[in-house]
């Protein structure tokens, strides 16, 4: 007789553990909040994307208390040999802004051996410089300067939970079905190339924008080198935040008009091929042709799907692959039209939702929803619903 | 004349030799001429011999070798053949050492201390011959953003400031007619309007039966302005140039021997007249004065092309660069101490200026720092010697790879550096006519359309096994470059991190 006891089903020592992060959020474009429960239920079905080592969500309506202010949100880690993380943050906060409120997030406990503190300084600036970007600065010299604080993120009306664990344990941790939100964004994550790190989880965020992201940024270099002329500070171990600060150069900072802004950035990231734009209308070309050149060092190369989520300049889901589309992306609808998904597989949708009403962005292009409706499915020609607006 | 030893010997077999005096008809140099008393070709003279391998290659029975000249110089780890060499010239003549090609100095190659990066699993990586990678590149300037302006409910788009359109990120650099031929020229001219880039036309002019190339030519406008006419204003973008790579702080000069009717057309100038290209550009003595020229350019030209500056790569490099973007160049070339030349002091030539590898780095970092480096394109050469190096000089944070040895070689040249000679036997660095025919100019641009797509392709593998399908995405992306050579300060002056380092801060993942 065998001295291994037979396996009816397959050996835990066994389990598949193959490489890919997964994606996936959620919009409801009338408005109305979505519990955190449900959300659960999306974002731990696609364990064979993840291993363990990080996970998080972003989510927007959280405050309805405080949402006009900024809400500051950070990891806390007391160094041995310096004052407390949090008394040098509040220092450092007194000075440039009018904190209204500041609270210690509430978590679990039993689920993490040992973890950080989380806290929450809801802000606004004291001056009248551009409120936007003065908090930009803020959150970049506390991740820069200010050892053992990391600033998670700083927009209005929304928060980012993450931490270094399986998509469960950081739900539970978090505490996610006490949540509610008009829009959400998950992401579990499998890393490769950077250490599993607990400001290292997805979602990364600066200012109202969240972004999430399967894949490697192979453009990297020369992105953060685009960004530091840009007045943007790399500096999180990871791709991913390349990718959330050139959307916030390109449809924000840039001033680009709000139309079209979302156009600009998508195409600005992901360009046409050149063959492909010389085929193109002549007015669609002469846009296309601009916004590549001048753009040229905020494409983003290499094989990725991310899903942005922004509040800017009205709440807006957006989901865009790169133009080889070499990660998994799928956008979905539900069947009462109340509801916009995007994941990274079709079953996470379906977890929750049996709608039959989804499709698969193209290559390149991006799939955006924003209060009130599907703006883009990500099947359409570039610029194709606001190609008469173009001079 | 005290004599010395000669560098190379001429050794002809006359068991294979048919007496058909190739050798001696091809030899420009006097080292061989054909005996008739004896009907054989004699070596006259190994003296005059500098190994440019056209008998070798020229006779029909591989009777012909060339062998370094079989005497041993004492030991000496000072003073070695190079020294005693040069002091028994100038003993001799009194002059400064002309020399032509580039730098032949044993300085360490930074490039051969670079590696690449590939992807593995964790992206994939992608097959150039089957998905597209795209090369194209457009040089000239670009604005910050786009300008838009909304008008009666539509958005207008600003038009972009001029811009070429290069089909590869490689040119061929700044070679005039005079310091090379006519034909060998007018080869190079086809075979960049042929792969859709550009070429330099150096401080020459453009001779008439070049205009036809005007759209992918820079035009160069030197110290000497020969040749700079409106017609010429109509080349594909300009170039003033400051600084050449293999003597910085020097002009040239073309002697007047070599001005005959075809220079002298081109040029502007009374044939027989020296041409001479004074160190400093007469009118430009600081940054001012430079910025004005550029403005004079812009409007002479009608603000249709980009205005370019070529600098030598100095010391300060990274300084005067910013200084050149913000007095409105569109483009800056930079010349590697390496780089070619027809002519120039040797002692120049192998001294003046820093490598390209760190200068182009230096000029990267400051220029992204002072957040200007996205509003130009850099052109970076000075002894690119394969497409290696041309992909290390992009990862390094040049636009465009400029060569102009390679292309030389391409169509004959063996690097003899004899060019101030006039005497080329491969009739490229020469004025001399009947010596220019030796160039075929259809097979000559057909090999230097081959040798630019080869180079076209293998940036495109390399970009492939890389996970980049563009190479605006390669442009800067030093992270994808590591050091693997003996000094750590050099690879923190390129920005490159050392191979095997693992990663801290700034790395790719997801």
């Amino acid at each position: 007789m065998s001295i291994f006891k037979s396996h009816f089903t397959r050996p835990r020592i066994l389990m598949r553990n193959p490489s890919a992060c997964g994606i996936s959020g959620v919009l409801n474009m009338d408005g109305e909040l979505i519990s955190g429960r449900k959300i659960k239920e999306i974002i731990t079905v696609m364990t064979e994307r993840e291993n363990g080592l990080g996970a998080g969500f972003a989510v927007y309506g959280a405050f309805p208390k405080y949402k006009d202010d900024y809400c500051l949100q950070l990891i806390l880690e007391d160094t041995p040999d310096s004052d407390p993380a949090k008394e040098r943050v509040e220092e450092f906060l007194k000075e440039h802004v009018e904190i209204s409120k500041d609270e210690r997030v509430q978590v679990r406990q039993g689920i993490f051996r040992e973890h950080p503190t989380i806290w929450r300084f809801f802000i606004n600036p004291k001056d009248g410089q551009n409120p936007d970007d003065v908090i930009k600065d803020i959150a970049m010299y506390i991740n820069d300067r200010i050892d053992g604080a990391f600033c998670l993120s700083c927009g209005k009306d929304m928060a980012v939970f993450k931490g270094n664990g399986w998509s469960h344990e950081i739900a539970d941790f978090y505490e996610i079905e006490k949540l509610k939100g008009y829009m959400w964004s998950f992401h579990s994550r499998f890393p490769t190339n950077t250490p599993g790190w607990w400001g290292g989880a997805h979602p990364f965020s600066i200012l109202g924008h969240a972004i999430i992201h399967n894949g490697e940024i192979t453009s990297y270099g020369t992105n953060v080198n685009y960004l530091k002329e840009l007045g943007y500070v790399c500096k999180l171990l990871t791709d991913t935040e390349v990718v959330a600060y050139l959307f916030d150069f390109l449809v924000r900072k840039s001033g680009y008009p709000k139309e079209i802004a979302y156009e600009i950035a998508a195409m600005a990231l992901s360009p046409p091929y050149w063959r492909e734009i010389e085929r193109m209308p002549p007015e669609i070309r002469k846009w296309a042709t601009a916004i590549r050149i001048t753009h040229r060092k905020a494409m983003a190369n290499g094989p990725f799907s991310v899903i942005i989520t922004t509040d800017y300049p009205k709440p807006t889901m957006i989901g865009h692959s790169d133009r080889k589309k070499l990660r998994p992306l799928i956008a979905a609808v539900s069947e009462d039209e109340k509801t916009f998904y995007l994941s990274s597989e079709l079953n996470a949708i379906h977890a929750v939702d049996d709608t039959r009403n989804f499709w698969q962005p193209d290559p390149g292009k991006a799939a955006i929803a924003t209060i009130g409706g599907v703006i883009k499915k990500g099947t359409e020609k570039p610029f194709e619903n606001i190609s008469e607006k173009l001079g | 004349m005290l004599k010395t030893v000669p560098r190379f010997k001429v050794n002809i077999d006359y068991e294979k030799c048919i007496k058909c005096g190739r050798c001696s008809e091809n030899c420009t140099y006097g080292a061989i001429t054909f005996d008739r008393e004896q009907d054989k070709p004699l070596v006259k003279n190994n003296a005059n011999c500098v190994s440019c391998q056209r008998c070798v290659l020229f006779c029909p029975k591989e009777a012909i070798n060339i062998s370094q000249y079989p005497v041993t110089y004492a030991p000496h780890g000072t003073w070695m053949p190079y020294y005693i060499r040069a002091i028994n010239e100038q003993a001799e003549t009194g002059g400064v050492l002309l020399s032509g090609m580039g730098n032949d100095m044993s300085y360490p190659m930074v490039f051969d201390y670079l590696v690449w990066d590939a992807c593995q699993v964790t992206n994939p990586a992608i097959d150039a011959l089957r998905e597209p990678v795209e090369t194209r590149t457009y040089l000239g300037r670009k604005s910050k953003n786009l300008h838009i302006s909304e008008i009666e409910g539509k958005f207008e788009l600003e038009d972009l400031p001029p811009n070429v359109v290069l089909s590869t990120p490689i040119v061929i650099g700044h070679m005039s007619l005079g310091s090379i031929s006519y034909n060998a020229i007018t080869a190079m001219y086809r075979a960049v309007k042929e792969v859709g880039t550009l070429m330099g036309t150096g401080e020459g002019g453009l001779h008439r039966d070049h205009y036809q190339f005007r759209s992918n030519l820079i035009g160069e406008v030197a110290s000497g302005r020969f040749g700079v006419n409106s017609e010429y204003l109509e080349c594909a973008a300009l170039e003033i140039k400051i600084g050449q790579g293999a003597k910085p702080g020097h002009g040239g000069q073309l002697p007047g021997e070599k001005v005959n009717k075809l220079i002298s057309e081109t040029r502007g100038i009374p044939l027989g007249t020296d041409a001479l290209s004074p160190n400093p550009q007469h009118d430009i003595y600081s940054i001012e004065d430079l910025k004005t020229l550029i403005a004079a350019l812009h409007e002479a030209s009608e603000y249709k092309v980009p205005v370019g500056v070529k600098i030598a790569a100095v010391n300060n490099v990274a300084a005067i660069a910013s200084g050149i973007v913000r007095a409105g160049a569109d483009f800056i070339t930079i010349d590697g101490f390496r780089g070619g030349t027809g002519a120039a002091p040797r002692v120049i030539r192998d001294n003046a200026g820093i490598p390209i590898e760190l200068a182009v780095a230096a000029v990267d970092q400051h220029l992204t720092e002072e957040g200007i480096r996205h509003e130009v394109t850099i052109l970076a050469g000075g002894t690119l010697r394969s497409s290696s190096d041309l992909i290390k000089i992009i990862a390094l944070g040049a636009d465009v790879g400029m060569i102009a040895t390679a292309p030389l070689i391409a169509l004959g040249c063996k690097v003899c550096q004899q060019c101030p000679t006039g005497k080329c036997s491969w009739g490229i660095a020469t004025s001399d006519p009947i010596l220019a025919q030796r160039v075929d100019i259809e097979y000559g641009a057909r090999r230097v359309v081959n040798l630019l797509r080869a180079w076209t392709h293998d940036l495109e593998e390399v970009l492939g096994t890389m996970g980049i399908d563009a190479v605006e995405s390669f442009v800067g992306n030093r992270d994808r470059l590591r050091y693997l050579g003996p000094n750590p300060k050099e690879a923190e002056i390129l920005g490159v991190k050392h191979a095997g380092d693992r990663l801290k801060l700034g790395s790719c993942a997801s």
